[in-house]
């Protein structure tokens, strides 16, 4: 849903958490409002205010890289192919996800 | 019988014996498997085929199968306890498994998904289901015993998953640790014959191992080495190579590592003030400049250097210093390696390097480098491992001899079919991004991640650098508290695929049977009732190989395949013959599961990831698929709408050529290799932090950007007197790890070639009345064992050899029951025997052998 105020559109951004997660959140998803023109940048920095260290000490490889281990689609599309975390967002549909290490122990 | 199976047929399709996936065409008359054959057309075993490959389709026959869901009726779990199994539907089974995982729904890190199904697809599928349903704890492909170091090692120091000589160009080959080429390792039936075919073109093969085995004994040369000593190995060739012999690739290092990276007083970069980027002395104007400065020309690895006040020495000239702590004759008591050997190796070693000259493959001149030491999981299983490892792929970085012909390559690092996959620098300059055809997370020790105050299990927020962290469970159940875990951290729920976990991937028995125990519901696929099934609450048929379909089929297809300009190639697998009634396909019943659970578009998610499905090819939510649908939509996602299952049914195996430049990636990398590992610093500060607020005092001294040599525990225990020897494990050819165990035809290879019997030498066998054939006590801190002499003079005789993954006790496995040692089971598991690093638990144990 977006709403509108007299100065600036809101976006309603829906928020899937995937991988693991959920058992460092503790949480499946949640709705983060932002801005207008915001970008995946601009939600990660959103979710590190919500959920502090915890979110941010595993999801960042080092300020504003993702690690290797983490994988983020808007409205379907790997953000990799929308610019990485400059991706553009609307009322979209996130899933952020961070997948175990493959292989061999 | 049914008029279908009247008929003889070849079918082309995967070998499940282990987790390569040889090329196979099976023989079947009148529905039954008579035969199996190697495909001659495949490039990963050109038509060979080893002896568990041969007697596969025995286990298709095993009259122990598990062919229906089992429910256990006796609650109490433990060794020696009748699971007491009943027979339950399908749906009772599901049913229980969906009301545990929705049990834990909100609190998923108790769930405990544990995918080592190397063999197939499930590998991906069932991780791909913990990962949808939000677990932390998911194992893919991964276990306790296997490639702790070298895979975090290989993904920053070569671009890929393993290492593997260039037996094409090679002309020296030292393998440390393992019987590569031999009688074990990926693409084991290909490299057979490359590797008897470059000793018969001249190449010297040296064999440095506790045990005198099969390698050993196709090698010029066997070294025995005391157990846990190859960093002092590694370390004092290091130094007669640049410090005594001054032979080292000085373009390479200068070009293809951070051997010119300017270290400061404080161990760590120099770096430019407003870049932050670390700095280079340019020899050739004497300016110092950022690493990727366009103009550099003459990047100075030795000397010392002043930048803006600030003293600053190439790290290479750091090592130098290092390694000039271990001259051979320092090292020679603890490897028990004469020096005079030691500086003859290393000098064989340096002159068969060529450094300077090059080769011209297919126009494209590359540097010939034909030398290389390999190491796996000998060297690795140590209370040290990443640093008993480390100084081992030095000197091949030292020399110039990674991804360049005749050196030593990087697996499935990088392609140009059927997707592109490269490997990739990042921060620094340094290789970050490993290159991997399935776009999965690597392990990587670099550049790691931040550690935390740990709420998992396995404790991995307090290993920054390590892929995996299973080895850990088995202390933290014990107490939790002590590592600041609550019982709310601890794993409830568990679903295995059917790996024998509790008999091979861990330690000391007695705690594994408690970690299994505290589990409060275990489910698990099973092909036979081994020892871990022995814990499961809930039992699902498992189909053989003979009976699947699978898209993957084992990893020497996609990351341990055959190096070199050997052929990319891809097969799947096909049912051969039908799995018998109430078998399912397990994708299907993942699907059923995540259907169940709410999670089936998210298991889709992952897999349409992980498997590169786009557009018409993906898996869609809301509908269910049978696996051949879903094999034939992958195979035409990858190789075109005309390559589908039936094509592969029909002709076996798609291949195409590697160019150069794929097969060769060190000159076109552009990222560079590590000679120093300065982000040790930093994961040492952020560890002590941590670990502070813990009250942790726990031993960092293996964060240092060199690494020393340190003995294992076990050294220290024989120094002592209490224990006189240190047991190893190694591999059997026709058991690679339990692979195959309850076979009769490799059973009967085993007893024919005495592989039940533990190594003792001959000397010390002597010196204690021990006689080949002889009962005799095998002793460790932690477990007492009946085991039979083979009296050798193939083993050093400070060492214990306990081949294979025997010592099978569950009822379900009337063969292979009360045969040979389970060796996992002797190894103290603690702090004191984990690796700092990688979380490898030390495989070498110290032990008692008595009558």
């Amino acid at each position: 849903m977006t709403t509108r105020t007299t100065e600036q559109r809101i976006l309603t951004v829906k928020v899937t958490f995937m991988g693991e997660m959920p058992s460092i959140l503790g949480q499946r998803g949640l709705e983060v409002a932002l801005p207008e023109g915001a970008t995946v940048g601009e939600l990660f920095e959103s979710l590190s205010t919500t959920y502090g260290e915890n979110f941010s000490s595993r999801v960042f490889c080092r300020p504003g890289e993702l690690r290797h281990t983490m994988l983020v689609f808007v409205d379907g599309e790997d953000i990799k192919r929308r610019g990485g975390l400059a991706a553009k967002l609307g009322d979209s549909e996130v899933e952020v996800i961070m997948l175990p290490m493959f292989g061999g122990g | 019988m049914t008029q279908s199976k009247l008929q003889s047929k070849v079918v082309l399709t995967a070998c499940g014996m282990c987790y390569i996936g040889c090329g196979i065409k099976v023989q079947v008359e009148n529905g039954v498997v008579v035969n199996i054959e190697g495909n001659t057309d495949n490039p990963q075993n050109r038509g060979k085929m080893c002896a568990k490959g041969k007697a596969g389709f025995m286990n298709l026959y095993n009259p122990n199968r598990v062919k229906a869901p089992l429910k256990r009726t006796n609650p109490k779990k433990g060794i020696d306890e009748d699971p007491g199994w009943q027979e339950i539907s399908w749906k009772e089974a599901i049913d229980t498994i969906v009301a545990q995982f929705e049990r834990v729904r909100d609190t998923p890190k108790k769930v405990y998904v544990q995918s080592w199904d190397v063999v197939g697809d499930n590998m991906f599928w069932v991780s791909a289901l913990g990962s949808a349903f939000g677990a932390n704890h998911v194992n893919v492909a991964s276990s306790a015993t296997c490639g702790k170091v070298v895979h975090p090692v290989e993904f920053f120091s070569g671009g890929g998953f393993h290492q593997q000589p260039d037996l094409h160009y090679a002309e020296y080959c030292i393998l440390i640790g393992t019987q590569f080429g031999i009688a074990s390792r990926g693409s084991f039936n290909h490299h057979l014959t490359d590797m008897a075919d470059a000793r018969a073109r001249g190449m010297k093969l040296v064999v440095i191992d506790p045990v005198g085995g099969f390698a050993a004994s196709k090698a010029n040369e066997w070294i025995p080495i005391r157990p846990g000593t190859d960093a002092a190995l590694g370390l004092s060739m290091l130094h007669v190579l640049l410090n005594e012999l001054g032979i080292y690739d000085r373009e390479s290092l200068k070009k293809h590592t951070n051997a010119p990276y300017l270290v400061g007083a404080d161990g760590r970069y120099l770096r430019d003030a407003a870049t932050k980027k670390p700095l280079i002395f340019d020899a050739a104007d004497g300016a110092v400049k950022t690493h990727d400065d366009p103009s550099l020309r003459d990047p100075a690895i030795l000397g010392s250097y002043d930048v803006q006040g600030r003293p600053g020495r190439p790290s290479f000239e750091l090592l130098r210093e290092h390694v000039a702590k271990y001259p051979p004759e320092a090292t020679e008591k603890f490897s028990t390696i004469p020096a005079a050997t030691v500086r003859r190796i290393a000098r064989e070693f340096g002159e068969a390097a060529h450094i300077g000259e090059t080769i011209t493959l297919d126009g494209i001149e590359l540097p010939y480098r034909p030398v290389c030491v390999d190491w796996a999981r000998g060297t690795q299983g140590h209370k040290h491992g990443f640093h008993n490892c480390w100084p081992l792929k030095l000197l091949n970085i030292v020399v110039g001899s990674v991804n360049v012909p005749g050196g030593i390559l990087s697996t499935g690092a990088a392609g140009k079919y059927p997707h592109h996959w490269w490997p990739e620098g990042g921060v620094d300059g340094m290789l970050e991004h490993g290159g991997q055809l399935m776009p999965m997370p690597h392990p990587s020790a670099f550049p790691g991640h931040t550690p935390a105050k740990p709420t998992r299990m396995d404790l991995g927020e307090l290993f920054p650098l390590a892929p995996h962290y299973h080895t850990l469970m088995p202390l933290t159940v014990e107490n939790p508290a002590a590592f600041g875990l609550t019982q709310q951290d601890m794993i409830e729920v568990m679903l295995h695929v059917p790996v024998n976990s509790l008999l091979g991937s861990w330690g000391d028995i007695k705690k594994v049977e408690r970690l299994y125990q505290s589990f409060k519901f275990i489910a698990g696929f099973a092909v036979e009732i081994n020892e871990t099934t022995l814990f499961d609450d809930i039992v699902l048929p498992f189909p053989t190989y003979l009976e699947r379909c699978d898209f993957i089929t084992g990893m020497g297809a996609f990351c341990i395949p055959p190096c070199g300009q050997d052929d990319f190639y891809w097969q799947v697998r096909q049912p051969v013959v039908e799995a018998p009634p109430g078998v399912r396909h397990p994708q299907e019943v993942v699907q059923e599961i995540a259907e169940r659970l709410g999670i089936l578009s998210g298991l889709y998610r992952l897999l349409n990831h992980t498997y590169k499905l786009e557009g018409d090819h993906q898996l869609k939510p809301g509908k269910r698929y049978p696996m051949a649908e879903v094999v034939d939509m992958q195979a035409r996602a990858w190789f075109g709408e005309e390559k589908g299952l039936a094509w592969f049914q029909k002709n076996g195996v798609v291949r195409h050529p590697r160019d150069p430049e794929e097969a060769y990636i060190g000159t076109f990398l552009n990222a560079r290799m590590p000679v120093y590992l300065e982000h040790m610093i930093d994961k040492k500060e952020q560890m002590k932090a941590v670990l502070g607020e813990l009250k942790l005092d726990w031993d960092l001294s293996d964060y240092q950007p060199i690494g020393d040599f340190i003995p294992c525990p076990s050294y220290h225990a024989v120094q002592k007197g209490d224990y006189d020897l240190i047991a190893v494990n190694f591999k059997f050819p026709f058991v690679y790890g339990a692979y195959g165990n309850e076979n009769p035809w490799v059973n009967e290879v085993c007893e024919q070639t005495n592989a039940y019997r533990i190594l003792i030498n001959e000397a010390v066998a002597a010196a204690k009345g021990i006689s080949d054939g002889d009962s005799v006590w095998l002793e460790s801190p932690v477990k007492k064992v009946r085991a039979t002499a083979k009296v050798t003079q193939c083993i050093h005789p400070q060492a214990v050899g306990v081949g294979g993954h025997f010592g099978h006790f569950a009822p379900g496995m009337p063969i292979s029951r009360g045969k040979g040692v389970n060796f996992n089971a002797l190894l103290p598991t603690d702090m004191e025997h984990i690796d700092m690093i990688s979380t490898a638990l030390d495989h070498c144990v110290q032990v008692k052998v008595y009558k």
